[in-house]
């Protein structure tokens, strides 16, 4: 009985072994964020007093600064400062995990051939579906849980005013919402998936998840964004915080009622339809846009290991960095906007000026770098990561034993074919550049450092996927991927908590993305990016010689 | 004749796992040579080997004289690998992958390369996803066929192929031998090694237990004989014989079984004193010597 909930016992049970990990880790994850961010608040601010000028300070910040994490409610109490600080941005990382696990969960099966097997004993397509869902909805649940708990246990723990108690209901009401958000954006790629298949609707699903999160945070400032943001379930729910002692349960139980209507949609198109076929969107593509549609099949591509590897991957980098440019041009055409949202409040400028003296925020240049900078270098490392992850799958998937069965020297094909996926990752800035400088000049600002920092982004995408390389040429291709995003979630969160736990410098210089500089705002950190040119050609060069050395497969 | 594999004491481990151990093996320029054994038996880790995919713990592996390890790059250019399992890029078409292969490898004769599409019936339009197992096949050994290459080393080569195009592949094998050139064959369905093998390896939990040639091993194996007579003969007369095994007598003593290894003269000469109604000796095929090294004859 206990293998049909957690085992081999039926595809619920396998399901939610198959993701039990990955739940648990995540919840702790989340949770031991949110413990130490208790802590530390606890520490700094222990007083009423310390508490409310750090509210006051915290509300004064003009919406550019709060952008995405909103208004800040009830801060001034702990429940209410982790609400802001760490769980209006919960909904993005829990997301994205619901996403791969439902867009792979039958899209991903059927390509791969394992679903055959499974329809092949008495389980209906029906039963199949909403196990599969059902576990993962249980696992998201787990985690969120648990994340609630340790929430709770860190509340308590570290309280020093009245004020500071948490409730155990009332975090896990916070954390059902983000549990809920998540699963929209992971039943959209459930939904789409036996349609499109599964790396299409993973994309469509990421990006309305990172669209709507944008959408709501800028709403307020860019022309436009007012209207998306009725789409956005961030804006749906933006009054429910229990945690801040705001309640608003109507547009949470919404948000479930679509999750599960989705998620039916995609169990109705996945017992009615072929396994594995697919509507010919790329076929569509491919007419439209040349570049975009024909580049893996063209016959440039085919000509070497190199082109292969660039023509495979150029799609999805340009299309991670079309969607990062889109959202970065939007910003730079509203710049003035943000510019005079920000002069509003002269205190506040001269803050931000004694942490940021070199950026100029008058212009797109120096919006763009504190608006939107950290957040799509993040992107970038996520994007790359599913770059080198693809690359990698040559081994898994034992198309390298049959390329290296060619006469081809094993250090010419890597250092190659990681070429094209380095070419890649850096597509993906130079693409954000391009459309962030239009979005400056259209400003009428001086695009040029604008599009410098899409490359030094592009360099950040490079180098964190020459650490996938070397990480493949190691000999753990099945982690190449992992390691990017792992790197890059490390980076993002040692910069995140560096200051608020007020981390040791030689721990805070661990995160590359700390030494960037703020290029977009025309103030270039040269040594940084040397570091990043070193680790990716040093990551493709000492893979290289290892992947010479070590067993295939 | 010239030496075209040859191995000498090769030893792969996989930590303390076994993958092969002490295999010796000499395959000679024109012949095909097979290589017999059970699923986890060490086909697929001996030909990985070959390739210098991965690196043998001892021992060492040499094709056309160049150690594999030695220059991997040299070897490749002059043989064609069919995997036992393998995967090609979703969104290439057929074409498009034979024409990457090409690409890689360079000088294909193209006019060979059609003539392998039409005869093993490829429809080179479609996607490589969209393609069921036998064409997904047939897309490969196209890869590994079009540039004619010295050494052919099929890991299953035959798995998914319909009837008609195993005889068209096995055609396009005989042309390959009678040119000259070499096919190392593994393979576990005994009935086409047979039929198409010279030489035969079986391979036993990572050792070589047999190699000789199929008629060779054919001879050394035992021979099923059984004799029908009118009246029973005394038993006795037989023990003695020369090669003879597992004698049993049913019928009240008129027939008589036995395994007989080597001649079977002897048996038909004590026999013929007898009033003998019926004789019955069956070849021994591959399947007979390749259950038998496994025990399970």
């Amino acid at each position: 009985m206990i293998s049909r909930i957690y085992g081999l016992g039926s595809v619920f049970g396998k399901t939610l072994r198959d993701s039990g990990r990955v739940a648990l880790g995540l919840g702790l994850l989340v949770g031991i964020l949110n413990l130490f961010t208790a802590a530390t608040i606890a520490d700094q601010f222990a007083t009423a007093a310390d508490r409310a000028l750090f509210a006051a300070q915290m509300e004064a910040l003009p919406a550019l600064f709060q952008g995405l994490l909103g208004p800040p409610v009830n801060v001034e109490a702990l429940p209410g400062f982790i609400s802001w600080r760490m769980v209006g941005f919960l909904p993005i990382m829990v997301g994205f995990f619901s996403i791969v696990a439902l867009t792979g969960t039958l899209a991903g099966e059927a390509t791969s051939g394992t679903l055959e097997l499974i329809l092949s004993t008495p389980v209906s397509r029906v039963r199949l579906a909403v196990q599969k869902y059902g576990a993962h909805v249980v696992a998201v649940v787990v985690a969120m849980t648990l994340a609630a708990i340790l929430t709770w246990v860190g509340a308590g723990a570290f309280a020093t005013l009245p004020e500071d108690s948490l409730s155990i209901l009332d975090a896990l009401s916070e954390f059902g919402m983000v549990a809920v958000m998540a699963l929209l954006a992971g039943s959209l790629g459930f939904a789409l998936a036996p349609l499109l298949g599964r790396g299409v609707a993973a994309g469509v699903a990421a990006a309305y998840l990172f669209g709507s999160y944008a959408v709501n945070g800028y709403a307020d400032i860019v022309p436009g964004f007012g209207i998306l943001r009725q789409g956005s379930m961030f804006y749906w729910t933006e009054h429910h915080r229990p945690m801040a002692g705001a309640y608003d349960w109507p547009p949470v139980i919404g948000v479930a009622a679509l999750a599960v209507s989705l998620a039916a949609i995609g169990v109705w198109l996945f017992q009615r339809r072929d396994l594995a076929a697919t509507v010919g969107l790329g076929g569509r593509l491919r007419v439209r846009g040349r570049l975009l549609g024909n580049a893996p099949t063209d016959g440039w591509s085919l000509r070497g290991p190199g082109l292969r590897s660039l023509g495979e991957r150029l799609p999805a980098a340009l299309a991670w960095g079309g969607g990062l440019g889109l959202y970065g041009f939007v910003i730079a055409v509203s710049a003035d906007e943000f510019a005079a949202s920000l002069s509003a409040v002269p205190q506040i400028v001269e803050m931000i000026r004694q942490f940021y003296p070199n950026i100029d925020f008058s212009t797109a240049g120096g919006i763009l770098q504190l608006a939107i900078f950290g957040f799509v270098a993040l992107v970038a490392g996520v994007a790359s990561g599913t770059l080198v992850a693809g690359w990698a799958s040559d081994e898994r998937a034992k198309r390298l034993e049959l390329v290296m069965s060619t006469p081809i020297e094993r250090v010419s094909w890597f250092i190659r074919s990681a070429l094209g996926v380095l070419l890649s990752a850096f597509a993906i800035g130079i693409v954000i550049g391009l459309a962030t400088a239009l979005g400056a000049a259209t400003a009428g600002d001086p695009a040029l450092s604008v599009f410098s920092g899409g490359v030094v982004i592009g360099l950040y995408a490079a180098a964190l996927a020459g650490f996938g390389i070397l990480v493949f040429g190691l000999g753990f291709s099945q982690f190449a991927g992992g390691a990017v995003g792992g790197a890059t979630l490390a980076f993002y969160l040692i910069d995140l908590l560096g200051g608020i736990l007020q981390l040791p410098e030689f721990i805070t210089d661990i995160s590359l993305t700390r030494h960037l500089g703020e290029p977009m705002a025309g103030t270039y950190d040269w040594p940084g990016m040397a570091v990043c040119l070193a680790v990716a050609v040093g990551g493709t060069l000492v893979g290289a010689w290892r992947f010479a050395r070590r067993d295939l497969g | 004749m010239d030496v075209v594999v040859q191995t000498e004491k090769l030893t792969k481990f996989y930590g303390s796992h076994r993958g092969v151990i002490d295999v010796d093996l000499v395959v000679n320029q024109g012949e095909v040579f097979g290589f017999l054994g059970p699923n986890g038996a060490g086909k697929t880790t001996t030909i990985r080997l070959l390739l210098d995919h991965i690196r043998p713990t001892s021992g060492r592996a040499a094709i056309f004289g160049i150690e594999t390890t030695a220059d991997p790059v040299a070897i490749h250019k002059r043989i064609g690998y069919l995997p036992g399992e393998f995967n090609l890029y979703d969104r290439l078409t057929g074409a498009q992958t034979i024409e990457y292969f090409a690409n890689l490898r360079g000088g294909v004769d193209t006019g060979y390369q059609a003539s392998l599409i039409e005869r093993l019936d490829l429809d080179p339009s479609r996607r490589y996803r969209e393609y069921s197992r036998g064409n997904k096949q047939k897309v490969a050994l196209v890869c590994a066929l079009q540039h004619r290459p010295d050494l052919l080393i099929l890991d299953e080569p035959t798995a998914g192929l319909d009837p008609l195009v195993q005889q068209i592949f096995f055609e396009v094998l005989h042309e390959a031998t009678s040119e000259g050139r070499t096919v190392f064959f593994s393979s576990h369905v005994i009935s086409e090694v047979e039929r198409i093998c010279d030489r035969v390896a079986i391979i036993r939990e990572g050792r070589i237990a047999e190699v000789d040639a199929v008629h060779e091993l054919r001879a050394m194996a035992v021979h099923h004989v059984e004799l029908r007579f009118a009246s029973a003969p005394p038993l006795a007369d037989f023990e003695g014989l020369d090669g003879v095994s597992e004698l049993a007598a049913e019928e009240d003593g008129k027939l008589i079984r036995m395994q007989v290894a080597g001649s079977i003269g002897p048996v038909i000469k004590a026999a013929a004193r007898y009033d003998l109604v019926d004789l019955v000796s069956r070849e021994p095929n591959l399947e007979d010597i390749f259950l038998a090294q496994y025990g399970r004859a």
